[in-house]
């Protein structure tokens, strides 16, 4: 049987590195999948598309990290924004998706230009023998309001 | 309810009235849906849903999403396609039918309160009895 398990891990302050454990239920046989989901965004209210943080995993008394990840926060679904103007300029001066709020859908301009596919896990084959996946974060933001939550999703078959 | 290509596609909602809190309801699926297939979410404000929501699903006491699972990883835009949208659960037994949704709000700065609602559709195959 497949069942999902969430870790999360609160992070309040700038360059601040979180050591964590996640304890798998007893009947765990082994992890087949990862995904990793954050929600902050900057000081200028501006969802962030960069790094922010990174992730490695490991299983507790084996020297192997078997999952790194530089973590990067969710867009929004892109099909929120406008298809006339679905680039602009941030105030970083980076391209690109229209930020500003144009809830919902223009309909009646431009084009679809976005092909959508199913949100997956990453597909992985972890055998825990003790049950006790350990490692760590790092929090790689330095304009961070307030706090953010960091989600660590393992699809394990029991 | 719609009973179609032997395919049961109902629709249960969820209003979400009151910011940071855990809202919960139970559904029965319909009598001749047998197995369940995939679910649905959407709402009429997307958006808060994205931001705000997480929620836990339950089928006769089967967990088929965890507390905390967030909603924006079970939403489908636009831009997928139609028939992409539903998320696969498999094929499960709908036993007594029932469907246990635990959904919480959580405060975002991106996302206003607002009153809400979250509708969840389920798939269920409708299996004949061969003769």
């Amino acid at each position: 049987m497949k069942k999902t398990i969430i870790h999360q891990i609160e992070i309040g302050e700038r360059n601040l590195k979180s050591l964590i454990q996640i304890k798998l239920p007893r009947n765990t046989k082994k992890v087949t999948g990862i995904k990793v989901t954050a929600n902050a965004y900057d000081t200028n209210m501006i969802i962030l598309t960069e790094e922010i943080g990174w992730l490695w995993l490991k299983v507790a008394e084996k020297r192997d990290v078997f999952f790194a990840e530089i973590v990067k926060t969710n867009l929004t679904q892109n099909d929120w924004y406008s298809y006339d103007l679905p680039f602009v300029k941030d105030t970083h001066g980076k391209i690109g998706l229209k930020t500003n709020t144009t809830y919902p859908i223009s309909f009646g301009q431009g084009r679809a230009w976005i092909d959508g596919t199913k949100d997956e896990f990453f597909s992985i084959e972890v055998l825990p023998e003790n049950l006790i996946i350990e490692g760590y974060y790092t929090n790689t933001l330095t304009s961070l309001r307030g706090g953010y939550t960091v989600n660590i999703y393992l699809a394990i078959e029991v | 309810m719609s009973y179609k290509h032997n395919l049961i596609k109902e629709r249960f909602d969820l209003t979400i009235s009151a910011e940071d809190q855990t809202f919960k309801d139970s559904f029965e699926l319909d009598k001749n849906a047998k197995r369940l297939i995939g679910i649905a979410l959407t709402s009429d404000r997307d958006d808060l849903m994205f931001y705000r929501g997480s929620q836990k699903i339950l089928l006769n006491d089967i967990e088929l999403f965890p507390e905390g699972f967030e909603s924006k990883l079970l939403l489908s835009g636009l831009n997928v396609a139609p028939d992409c949208r539903m998320i696969t659960v498999g094929e499960l037994e709908t036993g007594n039918g029932k469907v246990d949704i635990s959904y919480t709000d959580k405060p975002h700065d991106l996302a206003r309160f607002v009153p809400y609602r979250v509708t969840i559709y389920t798939f269920c195959i409708v299996e004949f009895e061969e003769k």
